[in-house]
């Protein structure tokens, strides 16, 4: 059954209510209103991905990324690592990092995947735009606490997507695997956020 | 011979004709500026070319502002023979002035060459800027006044500029945004903002006499959104869902879809809707509630209800008042007091014909419709039908001797009022003595009596047609419950 934008995101919702198995502590402190826009931003981003995810389904019959796992493998799409974020090995400034990190390789597959179709170009417009207010977000952050590099991380070698299907199919398996990231970072975000 | 004032139309045009090139290059106004400071002079010159000489070289150059002639200007010849005419206007009073410099043929006057001149003030300060981040066009709309009327066509160009914090440092420019003609408001699409950064804007007015600046704003764009209103509902009756307590209202509400992502408090302001009442206001209502039960309101009363929302705990504008839902609360059972009076006239032994009549009188405001009457004899089951069920206000119904009492009740959806018990005893009060009355109006006669002794509970005034009405028809009747009184007003119905 199709889900509509509405449900899914109720049913994220739902998802990110549900405390972590194993309880996160904030191993240092970040300004509330950072966090608050954080958790604002990755809602965000998770709808515009629902949005993309939706209209792949529902034009191309692209409903499965599951379906997807071997063109992924051969197109050699990245994901980009969370470790730092996850509840065994919680660790701020990693975390911050990656997350960081991660989203400036989103910003750059999303980009390698310009001229999907034109109908689903705004939609992959306003997500690497929302993406990248994200990735900016932290990196001043980043930057008053003193933790961010000099010079940003770069996005590093990209897919390049030859045909049609390649860069639908693409679209398919990069917004599955921005919705795990976000998922994951959330939680640890979550925790963070709460006094 | 005859002067140029005589000359036909055809004879002036074949002239004109074949004067050496045109009229308009025989005069030239030169203006330093086209445009002045409001009530500033201007200084103008008008040269006229030697290609205009043979009509008459001493030609008197003229002035005329607007329509005007201005006399006595300074005029020269040049050098090369040119004539030239200065004129000096002390005071421009007027936003708007026609110079034409003229000279006199035949009878005559031609104008050889026109100058506008535009007159008005620097363009003051814009003022009152705001902006809100609209998630419908994806765009920062920003709105100003552009101060009074300077009476120069102005450019206002709306600037800004991304930074950080309190935007003490410029980082990249953001590219101007231009309104369209006469408005006061401009855009910046979604692509130029970081929609969680800071950025500053300011509105720079300008125009031919100079530039000014509205002070600058500093936000960071989500800080400033305006949601759309939340959409309201009244929740359809189910199993599922409990019926409302009495004075309540249940409704359910979602947020303007767009903005789920965006965590939200809510007011709901609400007043009934025929009183004349003020709004009252209950907050704040959290986005993740979206089912709520109003509660301590007037029973049977039909209730507007509005919503609105804000980004909360995040800073954001409030959204609109939603639609109207229009919501009325349950009947309550009518609570009134029923005055009653009856007629008996015995049939027979046992059964006697009983006229009962009423009148409610509500003990509360707000005492719940009454849809209907019942008369029933007391301690009989339900199963048994009553004497009456009626919406009038009087029943006639056959008792049986033993039977001296009846039960009165107003009834509605919500029940029943409490019972009036009627007993058929004739009890005889003290006589009246002095029974009077006057015609106050056409429409209302004064009943007066001297109270007897001792004082009744209360009196029943009865009254009808005199003659040659029929006796016993359409009889009136009111009921007075302070036995000190010794009047009262009948009012025709």
């Amino acid at each position: 059954m199709k889900l509509t934008a509405l449900q899914l995101l109720l049913w994220q919702s739902a998802l990110w209510l549900v405390p972590a198995a194993a309880p996160l502590r904030p191993t240092s402190s970040l300004p509330q209103s950072f966090l608050l826009k954080c958790l604002e931003q990755m809602r965000k981003v998770q709808a515009d991905g629902t949005v993309l995810q939706e209209r792949l389904c529902a034009t191309h019959k692209l409903c499965h990324p599951e379906e997807l796992v071997l063109l992924g493998h051969a197109l050699g799409i990245p994901q980009p690592p969370l470790s730092s974020c996850s509840s065994q090995a919680l660790q701020l400034t990693g975390c911050l990092r990656q997350l960081h990190s991660g989203l400036v390789l989103y910003q750059g597959l999303l980009q390698a995947l310009a001229g999907i179709t034109p109908e689903l170009a705004p939609t992959l417009d306003m997500l690497q735009l929302d993406i990248s207010d994200f990735a900016l977000n932290i990196w001043q952050q980043m930057e008053e606490l003193g933790l961010a590099q000099a010079v940003p991380p770069s996005q590093g070698t990209m897919p390049t997507f030859t045909s049609a299907f390649e860069r639908r199919a693409g679209g398919v398996l990069v917004a599955s695997n921005l919705q795990s990231f976000l998922e994951l970072a959330y939680r640890t975000l979550r925790c963070f956020a709460k006094p | 011979m005859a002067g140029p004032g005589t000359w036909s139309l055809p004879v002036a045009t074949v002239i004109i004709l074949l004067l050496p090139r045109s009229l308009e290059e025989c005069g030239r106004i030169s203006l330093p500026t086209p445009t002045v400071h409001l009530g500033d002079p201007i200084t103008a010159s008008c040269i006229i070319s030697p290609n205009c000489s043979h009509l008459d070289p001493e030609s008197q150059i003229l002035w005329k502002l607007g329509t005007e002639l201005q006399p006595g200007k300074r005029q020269r010849r040049l050098a090369d023979g040119r004539q030239e005419s200065t004129i000096t206007v002390p005071r421009l009073d007027s936003p708007w002035v026609l110079l034409s410099c003229c000279l006199r043929w035949g009878n005559s006057l031609q104008i050889l060459d026109q100058a506008e001149v535009q007159a008005g003030y620097p363009p003051a300060a814009p003022h009152n800027l705001s902006c809100l981040m609209n998630l419908t066009t994806n765009s920062l709309i920003c709105q100003w006044e552009p101060g009074p009327n300077n009476h120069l066509p102005t450019n206002f160009t709306l600037k800004s500029f991304k930074s950080r914090g309190n935007c003490q440092t410029q980082e990249d420019a953001i590219p101007d945004c231009v309104p369209n003609n006469g408005q006061n408001h401009c855009s910046i699409p979604r692509r130029h903002l970081q929609l969680y950064q800071s950025m500053g804007i300011w509105v720079q007015a300008e125009n031919a006499l100079g530039t000014s600046k509205s002070p600058q704003l500093c936000l960071v764009p989500m800080d400033v959104v305006k949601l759309e209103p939340p959409t309201l509902w009244a929740l359809a009756p189910s199993p599922e869902v409990a019926a409302p307590q009495p004075g309540c209202l249940l409704f359910h509400w979602e947020p303007w879809k767009p903005s789920l992502y965006i965590e939200q408090k809510c007011e709901l302001r609400h007043q009934p809707q025929l009183a004349e009442a003020s709004w009252a206001l209950v907050g704040p209502l959290l986005s993740q509630t979206l089912q709520y039960e109003l509660c301590g309101l007037l029973p049977s009363t039909a209730y507007v209800l509005q919503m609105r929302c804000t980004r909360w705990p995040l800073p954001g504008q409030w959204s609109d008042w939603s639609p109207s839902l229009t919501l009325a609360t349950a009947q309550r059972a009518p609570i009134v007091r029923l005055d009653t009076w009856w007629r008996q006239r015995q049939l027979d032994p046992r059964t006697a014909d009983v006229q009962l009549f009423w009148k409610p009188m509500p003990l509360d405001k707000y005492s719940g419709q009454i849809q209907g009457y019942l008369v029933r004899v007391p301690d009989q089951a339900k199963a048994v039908p009553p004497l009456c069920n009626t919406t009038e206000l009087s029943c006639t119904f056959h008792l049986s001797s033993e039977t001296r009492e009846v039960v009165l009740v107003a009834y509605n959806t919500a029940g029943t009022s409490h019972p009036t018990p009627v007993v058929f005893l004739e009890s005889r009060g003290p006589p009246l003595a002095r029974l009077h009355t006057l015609a106050r109006d056409p429409h209302s006669l004064w009943v007066g009596w001297e109270p007897p002794s001792p004082r009744p509970r209360g009196y029943v005034i009865e009254w009808g047609l005199g003659p040659p009405s029929p006796s016993g028809s359409n009889k009136s009747w009111k009921m007075e419950h302070n036995g000190s009184i010794s009047g009262t007003l009948l009012q025709a119905v």
